[in-house]
């Protein structure tokens, strides 16, 4: 494959990065990224993306826009207000780059439907914002034997890792074995959350992604980050596949993919 | 048995536990002696909100379903919060 001028130039920053170079840009461009969720992750994870050239984005949300979103998705504008995220991001994204296909996928990603959309993706990125939907990419990657590159936020903090039980690394589940309890746990509804944490833990998942499709980097597989915006402090901490594990440990249990119930959260008194 | 605890997240226990990190003294030896002490003397909610991950002297993570884990005096864990929020 050969790169117009236009292409040439698009890229040209990223094209003289050491590890980058046309071989690179080419890896980019025949990448394929599912990104799960178009909001507060979604968005700045896959504006970045479509900015790099990664040739494919998938971008699944069954929501639409609503004025509260706007604070920290930043895929969408005023004017989209009342559209389906993924029409209004697949929008922006190709006035970004006109050279990006961007699939959408406006249903609810459920057990049926999950493996066989991923499918066809080399990475799947997840910025969903409830557990059950947490639980069912991480078992559906481990099935497909997907990179997972997960981002998750909440008030203040953010969270990053990378997930390839598929070469030896925990998985999500390794980590979180179960989806917590009702009130246990609060939604960013309730507690809220800061645009620009958002936007930090995004980011870093594109990172990553753009670190595995080119192959350059330390992975951030068998690594978990914590991060603390208020502070500006960063833990990293080394994670293991867990034995114990009831997806990939040594005697699962988790045989197929599970509709965890997406339970209305009560008040975490 | 002495624990250095350090929150990360749990805004809301901030005012109750006095603060981001603490020791704490305790009899026992499993992560679930630690809950349990926990509950006793900060309420359930504490007890119930900190029964979640635990990072071990910056190391080891210790899932939240794990509650017969054996601690050690001095250990320094650090509870990460599950968070769901995209």
């Amino acid at each position: 494959m050969k790169f117009s001028e236009e292409q040439i130039h698009r890229y040209s920053r990223q094209m003289i990065l050491p590890g980058v170079g046309g071989k690179g840009q080419r890896k980019l461009t025949e990448a394929k990224v599912f990104i799960m969720g178009a909001g507060g992750l979604g968005s700045p994870a896959a504006l970045y993306l479509a900015a790099a050239g990664v040739g494919t984005i998938g971008l699944a949300d069954s929501d639409r826009v609503e004025i509260h979103n706007l604070q920290r998705q930043i895929l969408h504008r005023t004017c989209d207000i009342g559209l389906p995220k993924v029409e209004s991001g697949k929008k922006t994204l190709e006035s970004l780059n006109p050279e990006v296909k961007v699939q959408i996928y406006p249903e609810r990603v459920t057990s049926a439907n999950i493996r066989e959309i991923i499918k066809d993706y080399d990475l799947v990125l997840d910025g969903s914002d409830n557990f059950p939907t947490r639980f069912l990419v991480n078992d559906a990657c481990y099935f497909e034997k997907k990179t997972l590159i997960s981002g998750a936020i909440l008030r203040f903090e953010g969270q990053l890792s990378t997930f390839k039980p598929h070469a030896n690394g925990p998985c999500y589940r390794c980590l979180f074995p179960e989806p917590p309890p009702p009130g246990h746990v609060p939604s960013c509804q309730e507690a809220g959350i800061l645009g620009a944490v958002a936007g930090i833990i995004g980011l870093f998942q594109a990172n990553e992604a753009l670190k595995e499709i080119l192959g350059i980097g330390k992975s951030m597989a068998g690594r978990f980050l914590a991060c603390d915006a208020l502070e500006l402090s960063f833990h990293e901490f080394k994670i293991e596949k867990n034995p114990h594990c009831l997806l990939c440990g040594e005697n699962p249990t988790i045989t197929e993919l599970i509709d965890y119930t997406q339970t209305c959260p009560g008040p975490v008194v | 048995m002495k624990i250095g605890l350090r929150l990360y997240g749990f805004d809301e226990l901030v005012p109750i536990l006095g603060g981001k990190e603490l020791e704490i003294q305790f009899e026992g030896h499993t992560y679930g002696d630690l809950i349990h002490h926990l509950g006793e003397k900060y309420g359930d909610t504490v007890a119930k909100l900190l029964r979640q991950q635990v990072i071990r002297n910056s190391r080891q993570w210790i899932p939240g379903n794990e509650l017969g884990f054996l601690l050690e005096d001095g250990d320094r864990l650090m509870f990460i919060p599950m968070m769901g929020g995209g």
